[in-house]
């Protein structure tokens, strides 16, 4: 009888002890967590994408900045009807990419003065004035492309209908050279963000080179 | 004095020049000029048809597929491994935080919120960089006014803040600067009450401007209104860090 009391004793004190024990982690939320904790180690900014839920997080040193909404994420491989076909890869996640380039900004605004006035000195004595000229505050654009490295490519804005029918058929010249040039066509994959415009263009000015984008399948 | 063999090498090719030319401009006479032309324009025309038709038939034959994802498997970590690992990642995450008194700064909103911890202590509305660019017509030196992103630290405060201000400052106005150390380049009332620096002329600083608060309209500093920008020089210390986004 006493044997079967210590028995038990001693099973429930090995369930409350496996109880206590930290689950362990998937293996997916360790990457994450190291890859994180490197980009962590810089003061620069980095995105991190979730799946699900859809949004983007933005952040530096670990620290939740802000996040944004995402309404779709997806991630394509382009098909080309030219040159030879390819066996899509698969995309482990988590991923990590930087950012190759700044996305185009059409609307930015450069000043140029053609000549340059000798300065008299007699804008010291201008009298200082509050009421400031208010000057239009140029938009970013709400739909563009991030080029990322390992030839993968971000691609943000409002609807998931992907490249227009230009925008294909200039890529279809575009794989053309390539293959009379005797080279594959480039493997273009994208991650597609669909977004609201407005945080599409809060999003814009946030891609500078260099800067980190990790995507993940769940925020852990 | 030539060798035979070249004067014989030429002879051949002169004579069967002549002989291409003749039977061409037989060929040629043989159809009016009309004909000719008419035929350029067809040959032409198809031709562009069917660079055309090959670039529809590829244009409409490229599409998409969705990449197959797989998840980080982790290779025969086993899970005590994979314990250790988390556990390191996460407290070298938590050592990255902030501690005590920090700014983030929204440069897309405008709003420049001081936390301590989780705690918002303030929100305030702010200018940023403009990210327009001004090009030096002299030089052709390029200056983009953006505010820097990521992490920095107030290097120093001061109370009553000079700006001395820098060649773009002038070339913007459409004046060519006077030299440096010249007393027209020193400004003391433009950064208003006090100054924060942040490093590389990076300055949180108040303005005349007050109108355009909220408004992405600076050359890369962050401007305050005077109440908030009080508020933040006694608020947040030197060393603290400030995030901008």
């Amino acid at each position: 009888m006493s044997t079967s009391i210590s028995g038990w004793i001693l099973s429930a004190g090995l369930a409350a002890a496996q109880a206590a024990a930290p689950a362990v982690p998937p293996a997916p939320e360790v990457r994450f967590l190291e890859l994180e904790a490197e980009a962590a180690k810089g003061a620069e900014l980095y995105l991190v994408v979730s799946l699900e839920p859809p949004m983007v997080w933005i952040k530096s040193r670990g620290l939740e900045l802000d996040r944004v909404p995402v309404t779709q994420v997806e991630v394509v491989e382009h098909r080309s009807s030219i040159g030879p076909s390819r066996e899509t890869t698969a995309l482990e996640l988590p991923a990590q990419w930087r950012v190759e380039a700044r996305p185009p900004d059409p609307t930015r605004r450069v000043l140029a003065p053609p000549v340059l006035r000798q300065w008299t000195g007699t804008e010291e004595a201008a009298p200082v004035t509050t009421a400031a000229p208010a000057p239009s505050v140029p938009e970013p654009p709400d739909r563009y492309t991030v080029a990322l490295t390992g030839g993968w490519v971000l691609d943000l804005g409002p609807g998931g209908e992907g490249p227009s029918l230009a925008g294909r058929w200039a890529q279809a010249v575009a794989d053309g050279w390539s293959v009379l040039r005797g080279r594959p066509p480039a493997r273009r994959q994208t991650v597609r963000l669909e977004l609201a415009p407005e945080d599409a263009r809060r999003l814009h000015h946030l891609f500078r080179r260099g800067t980190r984008v990790l995507l993940v399948g769940s925020a852990f | 004095m030539t060798h035979p063999v070249l004067t014989r090498g030429r002879d051949l090719a002169r004579r069967f020049g002549e002989s291409f030319r003749r039977r061409g401009s037989r060929l040629f006479q043989a159809r009016p000029p009309s004909w000719w032309r008419r035929q350029a324009l067809l040959s032409g025309a198809g031709a562009a048809v069917l660079v055309l038709a090959l670039v529809v038939l590829a244009t409409l034959g490229g599409g998409e597929r969705r990449v197959r994802l797989e998840s980080y498997h982790g290779g025969d970590a086993p899970d005590g491994d994979l314990a250790r690992r988390a556990k390191a990642a996460r407290a070298a995450l938590e050592r990255q935080k902030p501690r005590g008194v920090y700014v983030v700064v929204d440069t897309y909103d405008g709003r420049l919120r001081v936390f301590r911890g989780d705690q918002r202590l303030r929100e305030a509305v702010c200018s940023a960089g403009s990210g327009g660019a001004l090009v030096d017509p002299r030089s052709g030196r390029l200056w983009v006014f953006r505010t820097p992103l990521g992490e920095r630290r107030v290097q120093r405060k001061a109370v009553d803040p000079v700006w001395v201000k820098p060649d773009w400052a002038f070339i913007e106005e459409g004046y060519a600067p006077p030299p440096l150390g010249h007393r027209d380049r020193v400004d003391t009332f433009s950064l208003g009450g006090y100054g924060l620096y942040l490093g590389d002329g990076y300055i949180i600083h108040g303005t005349i401007f007050q109108t355009l608060l909220g408004r992405r309209v600076t050359h890369g500093c962050v401007r305050l209104g005077d109440d908030d920008l009080r508020y933040v020089y006694d608020k947040v210390p030197v060393g603290a860090r400030v995030y901008l986004y």
